[in-house]
Parts: C-alpha cells; sequence; structure tokens
C-alpha cells in the first residue's frame, strides 16, 4: 500500500512532469510543446522503426505529433501521454502499411536469394529482424539497443512495471539471438 | 549474458548487447525541431464552440441554401496589404480586398497588383505569403466541417508571381501546382516564383518539397533548389551555396537533355554526348563537393547513358557504392523514383535487387 507520507518516487516525479507538461501544451504554450516533443521524440521514433515501412518512419514521425497536438484535448489521462502516443504511432504505421502497394515490375531473371552471399549484418538488417520479434519484445528492445533507454525509463515510457520490463529485454534478447543464429548473423 | 547491464546500463557491458548497439547507431532518433501547429483550442472552448457551431449550423445552412453559393474550402485571406483583390464565380465578380477578407471558395483567385502583398491562411496547418503581380488560385480544399488528414487534402495553383509557404502539417496534405509541376510539402517553408512563360523555381528554407510532374519526383532539401518547365517538369536540384557557373551548369545539362515532350521518366538513350554538353558536364563533376552528390544522385535518372555513367563515376569516387553496384547498371537504365516522396530507389529493369540501390542512397543521403 503507498504511504500517503512518503516522498513521492522518480516514477511518481516523471509522471507528474508529463501531465504538468500535457497541461501546459494544452493551454497552447508552444515552450511546453516543443519540450513535450523533445521529451518524446526518441520514443515515438523507436516505435514506428519497428512497425513501420523504414522510409517512411521519418514522415509519420512528423505526423505522429501533428494529430497529438490536434488531439491534446482528447487525452484523459495526461500522465499517460507516452502511452497515448504509442498509440497513434502504431495506427500511423498500420494505416501507412495498409496503404502501401508497390508496382515494380519483376525482372525477366529473378534472383535466387538463397544462394546469394547474406553479406555483413548492418543496422537496417538488424532493425528487420528486430520486427520480426512479437511487438512487447520489440518495442522494449528498440528502445534499448537504438535509443538507448534503460530499464526504468522504458518502464516510465511504456508504463508496464520494471519486472515486464526486465523480462521483455531479457526473453527478447533471447528471441533475437535466436533469429540472428537462423539467419547467419550469429 | 549479463541482464544487469541489459537492464541497468550499468556494470560490466554484455558484449553481444555493446555489439548490438554499436550496430544500430546509424538508427537512433536524430534531432529536428518538433512541428509547428496552429494553437489547440482548450477543452472548455471546445465544448462552448461545439455549442456555438450546433446552434449556427441551421442558421448557416439557410444562408447557405439561400445564396446558392457552395464550395465553402478551410482557405482564408487573413491578411492584405495594397492592391489585392478576390475573383470568384461564374461572372469572375472581383472584389477589392481590405484587411482580411474571410473564406475563400473553391475556384476562387486571389491576385496581387503590383507592391501589394496578402496572406491566405491554410486551415490550421499554416500560411500562404503573396508577393506583388501574384495570382494564386484555390484548387482544392476539405471543406470547413471535415477532418483534413488525405493527402492532397488543400491544393493551391500558382499562376504567376511569388508565394512563400509555411506549411507545418503531415507530409502531402498541402500542394501547391505551377504550371511545370505540383510542390508537395513535407513539412516545410519555401518559396515559389513562376514567371510569365511558366518557368518555375522552387527553393526550401526548411524541412523538404517533394516537386512532382509526369512521373519523375525531385527530393528538394532545406537550403537547396529546383528549376522546372512546362511540360518538362523538374530539373536537377542544387544547393544554394553552389557558386553561379554551377548553378548554370546544371541547368544547361538539364536543359540539353529534357527537351519538352522527349524522353519519358526511365526512358534511355545511347546517343553520344555533344561537344558542348561533354563540357560542361566535366565542369560539373569536376566541382562537386561531397554534398553535392544531391545533384549527382538526381543526374542519375537523365536519360543519356554516356552521361549517367560519368556522373556514376564521380559520385562513386564521393560516396563509394556497394561492391556490386556497377556503372553498367546505371548506363543500362536511369534510376528511378519509386518511393512516396523520396527514398526507395530501382533501376527500371536490372536485376540487381533493390537494397544495394536503397544502400547507397541511404549513405549518399547521409551528405545533404
Amino acid at each position: 500500500m503507498n504511504d500517503p507520507a512518503a516522498p513521492p518516487s522518480a516514477d511518481e516525479e516523471s509522471a507528474r512532469d508529463v501531465a504538468a507538461l500535457v497541461a501546459r501544451a494544452r493551454r497552447g504554450e508552444r515552450d511546453a510543446f516543443a519540450a513535450f516533443h523533445a521529451r518524446f521524440a526518441r520514443f515515438v521514433h523507436a516505435v514506428l522503426l519497428v512497425h513501420a515501412p523504414r522510409d517512411d518512419v521519418e514522415d509519420l514521425h512528423q505526423e505522429v505529433f501533428v494529430v497529438a497536438w490536434r488531439k491534446l484535448a482528447t487525452l484523459r489521462e495526461d500522465e499517460r501521454a507516452s502511452a497515448w502516443l504509442a498509440t497513434i504511432a502504431r495506427h500511423a504505421a498500420q494505416r501507412r502499411r495498409a496503404g502501401r502497394v508497390d508496382h515494380a515490375p519483376l525482372p525477366e531473371q529473378l534472383e535466387d536469394r538463397s544462394a546469394a552471399p547474406r553479406g555483413a549484418l548492418d543496422g537496417a538488417r538488424l532493425v528487420e529482424i528486430l520486427r520480426t520479434l512479437p511487438e512487447a519484445y520489440r518495442e522494449t528492445l528498440a528502445l534499448r539497443l537504438i535509443e538507448g533507454f534503460d530499464g526504468r525509463e522504458i518502464a516510465a515510457a511504456t508504463g508496464l512495471t520494471h519486472g515486464s520490463v526486465r523480462v521483455n529485454l531479457h526473453r527478447g534478447m533471447q528471441l533475437l539471438r535466436e533469429k540472428l543464429r537462423e539467419e547467419g548473423f550469429a | 549474458m549479463s541482464d544487469e547491464y541489459l537492464f541497468e546500463k550499468r556494470g560490466p557491458p554484455d558484449p553481444e548487447v555493446e555489439r548490438l548497439e554499436k550496430l544500430l547507431e546509424s538508427q537512433r532518433w536524430r534531432p529536428v525541431p518538433p512541428p509547428r501547429l496552429a494553437l489547440p483550442w482548450p477543452r472548455t472552448l471546445l465544448r462552448a464552440a461545439a455549442i456555438v457551431v450546433a446552434a449556427g449550423g441551421l442558421a448557416a445552412a439557410g444562408l447557405w441554401l439561400s445564396s446558392g453559393r457552395g464550395g465553402a474550402t478551410q482557405f482564408e485571406l487573413a491578411d492584405a496589404s495594397g492592391d489585392v483583390r478576390v475573383v470568384e464565380g461564374l461572372l469572375a465578380t472581383s472584389t477589392p480586398a481590405d484587411g482580411a477578407g474571410g473564406t475563400l471558395r473553391r475556384g476562387a483567385r486571389v491576385v496581387c497588383g503590383s507592391g501589394a502583398s496578402a496572406r491566405v491562411r491554410v486551415a490550421d496547418v499554416g500560411y500562404v505569403t503573396l508577393e506583388g503581380d501574384t495570382r494564386v488560385r484555390v484548387e482544392r480544399s476539405a471543406r470547413p466541417d471535415e477532418a483534413a488528414t488525405q493527402e492532397g487534402a488543400f491544393q493551391l495553383y500558382l499562376e504567376r508571381g511569388s508565394v512563400s509557404a509555411s506549411i507545418f502539417a503531415a507530409p502531402r496534405i498541402f500542394e501547391l501546382g505551377t504550371p511545370s509541376g505540383i510542390a508537395v510539402d513535407l513539412g516545410c517553408i519555401y518559396r515559389t516564383t513562376v514567371d510569365d512563360q511558366g518557368h518555375t523555381t522552387l527553393s526550401v528554407v526548411l524541412g523538404k518539397v517533394s516537386f512532382e510532374a509526369d512521373g519523375r519526383k525531385v527530393h528538394v532539401p532545406s537550403h537547396a533548389s529546383c528549376r522546372a518547365l512546362p511540360g518538362v517538369g523538374p530539373g536537377t536540384p542544387v544547393w544554394d551555396d553552389a557558386d553561379a557557373t554551377y548553378h548554370a551548369d546544371v541547368e544547361a545539362i538539364d536543359a540539353s537533355g529534357r527537351t519538352k515532350g522527349a524522353a519519358k521518366p526511365g526512358a534511355s538513350t545511347s546517343a553520344p554526348l555533344d561537344a558542348t554538353t561533354s563540357a560542361t558536364l566535366a565542369r560539373v563533376l569536376a566541382q562537386s563537393r561531397v554534398k553535392d552528390s544531391l545533384t549527382l544522385w538526381h543526374l542519375l535518372d537523365d536519360p543519356r547513358a554516356e552521361l549517367r555513367g560519368k556522373v556514376f563515376d564521380r559520385l562513386a569516387t564521393l560516396v563509394p557504392p556497394p561492391d556490386d553496384l556497377k556503372r553498367a547498371i546505371f548506363e543500362r537504365a536511369p534510376r528511378k523514383d519509386r518511393g512516396r516522396d523520396y527514398g526507395t530507389t530501382r533501376s527500371s529493369d536490372d536485376p540487381v535487387g533493390d537494397e544495394l540501390l536503397e544502400k547507397w542512397e541511404a549513405a549518399v543521403r547521409d551528405e545533404w
């Protein structure tokens, strides 16, 4: 049970900061929105990276904050702004994937990729492999490995408990290692 | 594996986690300024506004029907200074704009006389400022009661003169048509000028614009410009800090290869370059800096095979391509845009995988 006399935890303080920021942005304070953007830009980027087509991430990142700005008045739990942003980002990515149809003609002779050398593992390929993991793991791992969040920051941003983040990171890494082995990158 | 390092980012690093972190550094968020948008209404005001709108809805509908006029848009003449007129309707009624004129209807023109200026508000996403001797037409708009989230929701057409657009919205919401191509906003500030012959010059101040016509898309980043001609479409983008000779030479190369009604995008010719174009191209290639890979990258979709080969050689020295991406691929066919705004490209009929091209493009774009 929470002790009302106890000093607020770092997580509670962080949630209050976010709520205050959202309230100021909602009143139309541009500085507050800039701070809101700075605070969540990396988080939104990580979510988009593992959900959206790679070359659309930059555009969608802008779109997510445009939508957030317009719909700020509808956000009910200010301290949960990051979870709300993640939902906007996932929907935006889903819409973009659904609307994307490539009509590139097939070459006359298709390359036999099974026989082709894989080449070295690079960041772009690694992101592709991350995308194949279950959602909970891929977002957690993207926040940790790409954007450099630590476990506590991930918990604060996603609303998960520290324990859940620890489990997601551990299992996610196990799965990622297996995928890398399957792909011949271990 | 040390879960301590994985969770806490403290203690002895796990070598595998550290390796993955290093590999993924290139994918990290690179800070850019936040989008700037119109102020949202506070929640209490929204409720009040909803009541007012609901109460006024019937009256407005009645007025609209009785006037027999439709085509209301989310464009609004916000400011006007000097000889500014709004021309609209079947009889092309011309109304002087005193200061600010209110909502513009679809098909309406805003005409600025010599020395005049006007500012057109585009819903809540930004402004277009008209300079003197400028004529702009409202081409398309989401209705006032409609959410404007689809591509091309707002379209203006610049018939002649100069405008500056400051738009901070999702990409492709706003488009500016010109006689030479369509400037598709990707979230930015840019200036566009159309002269009496319909020649268009686009200069991007902040953000980026996709300049498009007849299937050709040219990605113009901030601090770069692009010229376009009617029937020919956008030319090759050049950085604003390149010297005047470089600008002129690139324009001359474009003019010699992209003539009106000539090659379709993706078409290729093996005819040799004439002596003048060869000399001009040699100057451009010699003067190109690493950042001028912007210009060289776009020259790779020129219809002339010999030109593409020479451009490839120079670009490869500035930004080395993946090993398997050879000159012959570009001699056979031009680079072709496939992506929505810019980005993914492919060779038109070559079995080399798209991945190699995309990889090279990513490296080239890192220099812009």
